[in-house]
């Protein structure tokens, strides 16, 4: 056995011998990049991009079209989504490069020359108008009051046209160019009152002298409140209340009396009354300037409010000063409750049962200057006139008709006498308001332009060029009595003519401006014509883009709708509105939001959690910071939405808060994830997929229907686009490339994960996919 | 693949698939025991045409569209490349190349078998040979685009179709290719490329040897018996380990002469085949696409049997020297792998059928004669072989060194 050990000793020691076991060495094989590295134009030229767009602000918006895809994708249904987009693409390229950025700017350059021409020609000839007629002006308005005494004959008709004078006066001051602008003299709110102002006293003072500096003129805004609206009859005792308790807010001003307030405001030193009149104080809630909000379609461009006001409610509105951080609280709600008490709507029916102090003062302007021209103006002249009771017996198309009536108008008094009106005594009146009603500076109103053209010079076309409409031109029936059909008339224009006070209130145009006007005219019509054809051919370029548009919309909503539902698409970054499915007889129809209200009185309910998306990216200058966010909210607008935000230092690409949400209007709900890595251009934001803000009812899923339907329709599956069931728990991320290409074409692109929050880290956990395509939303034609 | 390879030279070293066999047998109730200890180095291996190739040739891979979607995990990123390539059939086929994967690889085996034998007749020697192995690999994965054809994928996709996210994903995919292999590696559970080794017992061979015929200068002897699956198989995480069994019972049965020529020069022939039985484990179902992103199963088996037979002249005057020339010629039959796609069972044993023609070399002395005429009280031999290919196809070019040393008592 010894031997035997000796034996394994002396073979291992041999074997230990011999073994050399170094682990092998092997050579490292080539390993490279590509030899010429693939330049991405946000690489090459870092400066642009830079969420900075030299042109168009420090704001980048793209929205774009989302494909969210499922594993049940089959990839030939995919190949007519990437060529149309392809194409699409390719199209906009080439539209942006050699049209929008070339060609079209050219044809806009075309036009805006053709366009300063027109202008040009317009202002010479309304030069040479004005020069005419301003040479009798004075003249014309030393007689204006002669010219409406033969009218004002009544207790009531002076107390109307006294109270129509002081309306005037607010009228001019609400005005807001008026509050713009400065003047060298007092402007007069209504030329033909000016005799009633200077016996009541108004526009006396300082203020109201001439201004100091010709040259520069002067404000006249305190004059005319001060010195105007303050003395008019409606801050008299009794009308306006004592003090002001408005009904909502936190209002400086509350216990003033409205005078007060008034005088208040007047005696600030940063111009706020000014502003708010010229609208430049917005109202914070709904971002209008406060003259505008709830009465934007007013044709006045004054302060509605209290001018004119509907049913509209007044509330109290929060301030802010365009550009200043202080939010202001005024009391102009308050007078608004005052103005409130007119009910216009009775205005016309039974004037009677109103008292002129009930009447705001656009009410006044509007009896008297029938500026409504879908009522009968010469009919309300005469409500003005008879407004104890009187009622008109006149035909009711007399004007219409063509023809002037033998004998007189003849109406009812109050008193149940009938009297008589000529018609020249209606026309004088109406001309002789007219023509003053407008006239706060020196020159023409329009009315008196067209009224030479049509009655006195005989002309076929209005001021525009355009052919004054027939006495029976059925078209201008449907509309209401248009202005011009007082004049039209044969024998209404023989009417004018032999009237000595209209010789004096429009004397004939002399030869050489109607030839001017001719000529000009002909010159305007060519330009016009050559701006059509230009624009025409701007069109017709678009047109094309907005086909290609169409036709890749269509084969993306075509898959969204297959069966298998590959994928929903969001346009313009906006789910547009999805469909029911609702069921008639055997057939299940598609049904859309827009007749959501229709569905849910046949009981299907309310969709819930329908979301649309917006992705905005916004950097912003000042605070370095980069700002993105999704809104999410229903495309029927039926809920405000939640405002997903991230901020993210840009500097730095790392998420940051966003301190400064606050001010928001919008519901906001914090981001999980915010990163942005500038050497690609690449943003990662991620948020919970279905958000639990507290503030909705109940879960809202993005992207995501409750399947409501199902019971109504076999064709659920059609129905959602991911049902909620599926988002329940997950994250959604978005990871978008930004670039621009071919130097136009601003692009963003990229994936939208939705899974588990962890497993968003592996590339392989995601369970959808999306890929999102953008361009800048100055390029009009968006997918 | 590579592994196989190594591991079929293995066994020849731990049973004695060498030239110089003989008809020699232990006398009754003389052990004996002989340690032998090869080593080689390995990094080339002969084609199917028979020259030579880098080891490692089966790991360079060009990166095709075909691998690409083969290998993408995400089934939506999938069907998007495949619309992708849809859309572009003009422009891009499956087999175009984006760049080609290259790699190195080279192994090192060292084995120390200790072979016991007894003497139970005169005629007849029971043997037991316990291989011990230590090996060891190492591998480097390189990637080289293909240029023209990655930089017209990156403009089709940035330029053309505007998608900006997808040409930023490629282009990382393309500048980072090993990373990203190295990635997937790593989420499919298999290790990195790199250094490895490992040690343990191969596959243990039990033999009989009878000597049946010995008149004059002539004998004859036959040798049977069986490999026992004890060395451990290869691990399917690992790419390039080498097995240290097959992991199945072989059978093998040998004939071989000696015929003493004249004074002291011996010519020995032999013959052997060896039945390899079928067997069961655990493998990766790569194919010629994938690699990597494959399933790991249980697969049955027959690696194919093998043969062979060799000549040799030995010098062995009585002062004890030993020196002798030898050829061996060997053929392996293909290996069969049932119950798995075509496409796995091809590529795993695409190089299973194996032909080589060794030339071997040997030098030693030995004490034996000396004990025999009571010179020498302990009998022992030392051999010093070496042996290489001559010609071979689909072999690893594996010049063989071995120590033996012989002990009697």
């Amino acid at each position: 056995m010894m031997l035997l050990r000796s034996l394994l000793v002396l073979g291992l020691g041999l074997s230990s011998a011999c073994r050399v076991q170094p682990i092998p060495d092997v050579k490292k094989p080539a390993n490279r990049g590509l030899k010429e590295p693939f330049r991405f134009p946000a690489e090459t030229n870092p400066s642009r991009f830079s969420l900075h767009d030299e042109q168009n602000g420090s704001q980048i918006y793209s929205p774009g079209l989302l494909l969210v895809l499922n594993k049940e994708l089959q990839a030939k249904d995919l190949v007519p989504v990437l060529e149309a987009s392809e194409s699409f693409r390719d199209t906009q390229s080439a539209y942006l490069s050699a049209f929008w950025h070339g060609e079209k700017k050219d044809y806009e350059l075309d036009i805006t020359e053709r366009e300063q021409e027109i202008t040009l020609s317009t202002r010479k000839v309304a030069e040479a108008e004005q020069a005419f007629l301003a040479q009798n002006y004075e003249e014309r308005v030393e007689i204006a009051p002669t010219l409406l005494t033969p009218f004002i004959t009544t207790s009531d008709e002076k107390e109307t046209f006294e109270a129509y004078c002081e309306a005037k006066i607010w009228e001019l001051s609400t005005n807001k160019t008026f509050a713009r602008r400065h003047y060298q003299s007092r402007p007069s709110p209504q030329p033909l009152c000016e005799g009633y102002y200077e016996k009541k006293g108004f526009f006396q003072g300082e203020v109201c002298g001439a201004a100091s500096n010709p040259l520069k003129g002067q404000s006249y805004f305190r004059c005319l409140w001060e010195q105007g609206v303050l003395l008019t009859y409606w801050f008299q005792d009794g009308i306006l209340p004592d003090q002001i308790t408005p009904k909502g807010g936190e209002l400086k001003g509350v216990g003033a009396s409205p005078r007060d307030l008034v005088k208040d405001l007047l005696a600030r030193d940063d111009d706020l009354f000014e502003r708010i009149i010229a609208r430049e104080v917005y109202d914070k809630d709904t971002g209008l300037g406060v003259v505008g909000a709830g009465f934007a379609s007013s044709s006045y461009d004054k302060l509605s409010f209290i001018m004119k006001l509907d049913d509209t409610p007044c509330r109290a509105n929060k301030l802010r000063a365009n550009g200043e951080p202080e939010f202001f609280y005024l009391a102009l709600p308050e007078l608004c409750e005052v103005f409130k008490r007119t009910p216009l709507a009775l205005v016309s029916e039974d004037l009677k049962k109103i008292p002129l102090t009930h009447l705001t003062p656009m009410d006044l302007i509007d009896l008297v200057e029938w500026s409504d021209t879908s009522t009968r103006p010469v009919i309300k002249r005469l409500s003005l006139k008879t407004k104890q009771g009187g009622r008109v017996r006149a035909s009711r198309d007399f004007f219409l008709e063509g023809s002037v009536p033998s004998g007189t108008l003849r109406y009812v008094d109050g008193r149940g006498r009938e009297r008589a009106v000529s018609y020249e005594e209606v026309l004088q009146q109406n001309h002789v308001l007219r023509y003053f009603s407008k006239r706060t500076f020196v020159g023409m109103s329009e009315f008196d332009k067209d009224f030479h053209r049509g009655a006195l010079s005989q002309q076929s076309e209005d001021r525009y060029g355009d052919p004054l409409p027939q006495p029976n031109d059925p078209d201008k029936k449907k509309g209401g009595v248009h202005e011009s059909d007082l004049y039209r008339s044969p024998e209404v224009r023989q009417l004018y003519k032999n009237k000595s006070f209209l010789a004096k209130l429009y004397p004939p145009y002399p030869k050489d401006l109607l030839e001017l006007m001719a000529d000009e005219s002909a010159k305007k019509l060519q330009w016009e014509e050559e701006i059509l054809a230009l624009k025409a051919k701007i069109a017709e370029r678009q047109q094309v883009l907005a086909e290609k548009a169409d036709a890749a919309k269509t084969i993306a909503s075509e898959l969204t709708w297959s069966p298998y539902r590959p994928f929903d698409s969001l346009e313009a970054a906006e789910i547009y509105p999805e469909s029911l499915f609702q069921k008639t007889g055997e057939a299940c129809e598609q049904s859309f939001l827009e007749a959501m209200q229709e569905l849910k009185t046949k009981g299907f309910g309310e969709p819930v959690a329908k979301a649309s998306i917006e992705v905005s990216i916004r950097l912003s200058r000042q605070e370095n910071l980069l700002k993105m966010a999704l809104w999410l909210g229903d495309a029927s607008n039926e809920f405000d939405g939640a405002h997903v935000v991230g901020c993210v230092d840009s500097s730095t690409g790392e998420g940051v808060s966003c301190e400064d949400l606050e001010n928001l209007a919008v519901r906001e709900l914090p981001a999980e994830k915010f990163t942005f890595d500038p050497s690609k251009a690449k943003f990662n934001f991620a948020f919970a997929a279905d958000l639990k803000d507290p503030s909705f009812e109940e879960p809202k899923a993005f992207l995501a229907y409750k399947p409501l339907a199902t019971q109504f329709c076999a064709r659920e599956t059609y129905f959602q686009t991911i049902p909620f069931e599926e988002l329940s728990g997950l994250w959604l991320e978005l990871e978008l490339v930004a670039d621009q290409q071919d130097d136009y074409l601003n692009i963003l692109t990229g994936k939208l994960f939705i899974d588990q929050p962890h497993a968003l880290e592996k590339p392989t956990g995601y369970r959808f996919e999306g890929a999102v395509n953008a361009i800048h939303s100055d390029q009009e034609v968006r997918f | 693949m590579v592994k196989l390879i190594v591991f079929v030279g293995g066994v020849c070293l731990s049973i004695g698939c060498f030239a110089f066999e003989s008809t020699k047998v232990i006398p009754k109730g003389v052990r004996n025991i002989t340690f032998k200890n090869a080593f080689a180095t390995i990094g080339e291996k002969t084609n199917g045409d028979g020259h030579l190739e880098p080891l490692s040739e089966p790991m360079t891979k060009d990166l095709t569209f075909r691998r690409v979607l083969s290998g993408e995990a995400n089934v939506i990123k999938r069907k998007q490349i495949e619309a992708f390539l849809l859309k572009e059939a003009d422009e891009f086929q499956l087999d175009d190349s984006l760049g080609t994967f290259g790699a190195d690889l080279k192994a090192r085996v060292d084995v120390f078998a200790p072979i016991f034998a007894y003497g139970l007749t005169e005629s007849i020697t029971l043997a037991l040979a316990v291989p011990f192995y230590h090996m060891s690999t190492n591998a480097s994965l390189g990637f080289t685009p293909d240029d023209p054809m990655a930089l017209k994928v990156l403009t089709k996709l940035n330029q053309d179709m505007r998608q900006t996210a997808n040409a930023h994903e490629v282009h990382g995919k393309i500048s980072t290719a090993v990373s990203e292999a190295y990635k997937k590696m790593a989420q499919n559970n298999v290790d990195a490329l790199g250094p490895w080794e490992d040690s343990g017992v191969g596959d243990m061979t039990l033999a009989l040897k009878h000597r049946f015929y010995q008149l004059g200068e002539l004998s004859f002897a036959y040798q049977t018996g069986v490999v026992l699956p004890t060395g451990q198989t290869e691990d399917p995480r690992i790419l390039t380990d080498l097995p240290m069994g097959d992991g199945q019972w072989d059978v093998f049965f040998q004939l071989a002469s000696d015929q003493t020529l004249f004074s002291h020069i011996t010519f020995n022939q032999y013959a052997k085949y060896t039945y390899q039985a079928p067997g069961r484990r655990s493998m990766r179902l790569q194919t010629e696409v994938e690699s990597i992103l494959v399933g790991v199963e249980e697969v049955d088996y027959k690696l194919g049997d093998f043969v062979d037979a060799g000549a040799s002249v030995l010098y062995e005057p009585p002062y004890g020297l030993i020196t002798g020339l030898g050829v061996v010629g060997f053929k392996k039959f293909g290996d069969d792998y049932r119950g798995v796609e075509r496409a796995v069972s091809e590529w795993i044993s695409r190089e299973s059928e194996q032909e080589a023609m060794y030339g071997e070399a040997r030098i030693g002395y030995s004490t034996v004669p000396a004990f025999r005429r009571g010179e020498f009280k302990l009998p022992l031999a030392i051999n010093l072989d070496y042996k290489a290919p001559l010609v071979s196809r689909h072999r690893p070019l594996a010049r063989l060194v071995t120590l033996d040393v012989h002990l009697y008592f």
